[in-house]
């Protein structure tokens, strides 16, 4: 469905997986290249866009970040660099984070999936193997000998 | 935690690339997918680009610098040299000394396990954090066996920010004779050797270059006659080339070379008219000094002599 506001803006609708709709100004939600393509090959006039990886928390937040980076084309890097600081503080922990990331890659929002990224690189940087395995449920698959190998090549990073 | 696995790891790729190099290696541990994505060629490049960016925009905190030592070894009477590595430890901010590189690099494997002396480790060149390093071992000092006066040397690709090292092999080596050079192939991604007579002439021994990949060298044939006489041993790197200057023993011309690793091939840089005609006299005295920086080649020319005035003249 497309709707124009009174200062002639186009307004598309998204619809998250868990079925929220959320109407968002077209230039806001065009900072996502996959939505950019399907607006452009023609999926925005009729009905909502779907976007079946997204939940509806998720959806909210990444509009939040795509409607202050749309608007914010004269405004001070500094001011943005600080709203971004902010909103990923928001986000809080690693699964908020990890949620937001893979948004941000299905949707294909780089300034996003690289300010996540980031944010989660600074959070693992002084974290151990255990701890980062714990984070995203990784399993440890080594065996005795060959962990003990890895650590042993690798000691100093330990240290 | 409802990730999908596969999806999750291209994601953690992301993450793992904006990483410092002291985390990866840690992280060598969490798992073998992790290892393997860590230790992979894609991986690294993809991670130096990365610290190349962040350089740029954060105004080159990362740069490294190796510094020497040299003492006097008590054991012997060669020299002691160690190297310290000065690294930006980006968790601390703080440029730290990292020193004890001799141990690093496998010299207490040598046969003198208290007197770990050489005679000369020799910075040879460097590419992308890479350290190119010669080291002439000192001869086995035992009274009692002449056979074992001899010296034994070796090649050495260090990296110090993950601290690892890989040993070129080296049947023959002139200390003193060879220039030595490592630069980066774009057409097969990888990095190459070379060495080069230090004076070229019609019996010089052949140009040989050694790709990291294979680790083995190789005669290049288009050298038999390297008729440069090469400046300076340390070739100055930038755009992931070495570069010296050297005098053409044929054309009687001086000229900025530098190595191409992708063609396997010496090349010269074309110089800018005034140095062309500053050196269009030809002549041995003339001298050009190069310099790199941040992928730009700097030119400075002197043809002053030094001269010494008679005392009260």
């Amino acid at each position: 469905m497309s709707i124009t506001t009174e200062n002639n803006e186009k307004m598309i609708t998204l619809m998250s997986s868990d079925g929220e709709e959320f109407v968002v100004e077209e230039a806001v939600a065009a900072q996502s290249q996959t939505i950019k393509h399907l607006i452009e090959d023609g999926c925005s006039t009729e009905g909502s866009i779907p976007l079946p990886n997204v939940t509806g928390r998720v959806l909210s937040e990444v509009i939040q970040y795509c409607k202050k980076h749309s608007s914010s084309d004269d405004k001070e890097e500094k001011e943005l660099e600080a709203w971004d600081a902010e909103f990923v503080k928001a986000a809080d922990d690693h699964v908020a984070l990890t949620d937001l990331m893979m948004a941000a890659n299905f949707l294909d929002i780089k300034g996003l999936l690289d300010l996540v990224a980031q944010t989660l690189a600074n959070m693992i940087t002084g974290k151990s193997p255990e701890e980062v395995r714990r984070m995203w449920n990784i399993k440890n698959d080594f065996t005795p000998e060959e962990a003990e190998k890895v650590r042993k090549e690798n000691q100093w990073a330990f240290e | 935690m409802t990730h999908q696995t596969e999806f999750l790891e291209d994601l953690i790729r992301e993450v793992l690339v904006r990483l410092p190099v002291k985390s990866l290696c840690r992280f060598r541990s969490v798992c073998k997918t992790w290892r393997d994505t860590l230790n992979h060629s894609d991986f690294k490049r993809d991670h130096l680009h990365n610290e190349l960016m962040k350089d740029s925009l954060q105004g080159y905190k990362h740069n490294s610098l190796i510094l020497k030592s040299r003492s006097l070894s008590s054991h012997s009477l060669v020299y002691d040299e160690i190297f310290y590595s000065m690294v930006y430890e980006e968790e601390t901010e703080t440029p730290v000394l990292m020193h004890g590189l001799p141990l690093q690099l496998g010299f207490s494997s040598c046969n003198t396990p208290d007197k770990r002396s050489y005679l000369q480790v020799r910075l040879r060149s460097s590419c992308d954090g890479l350290v190119l390093v010669t080291v002439q071992h000192a001869p086995h000092i035992d009274e009692d066996d002449d056979d074992d006066d001899h010296a034994t040397s070796s090649a050495i690709v260090l990296n110090p920010c993950t601290r690892e090292i890989k040993r070129i092999p080296l049947e023959r080596f002139d200390e003193y004779g060879e220039v030595w050079g490592i630069g980066y192939d774009h057409l097969n991604c990888c990095y190459k050797v070379v060495r080069a007579p230090y004076r070229g002439s019609w019996w010089s021994p052949p140009v040989q270059v050694l790709s990291l990949k294979t680790n083995s060298w190789k005669n290049t044939d288009t050298y038999t006659d390297f008729l440069y006489e090469i400046d300076s041993r340390k070739p100055v790197t930038t755009n992931r080339c070495p570069h010296w200057t050297a005098f053409h023993r044929d054309t009687r011309r001086r000229h900025i070379i530098y190595f191409d690793a992708s063609k396997e091939d010496f090349r010269t840089v074309p110089l800018p008219t005034q140095a062309k005609d500053f050196l269009s006299a030809a002549t041995q005295e003339r001298h050009l000094g190069i310099f790199g920086a941040r992928g730009n080649l700097g030119l400075c020319m002197n043809n002053k002599k030094r001269e010494m005035l008679p005392y009260g003249g």
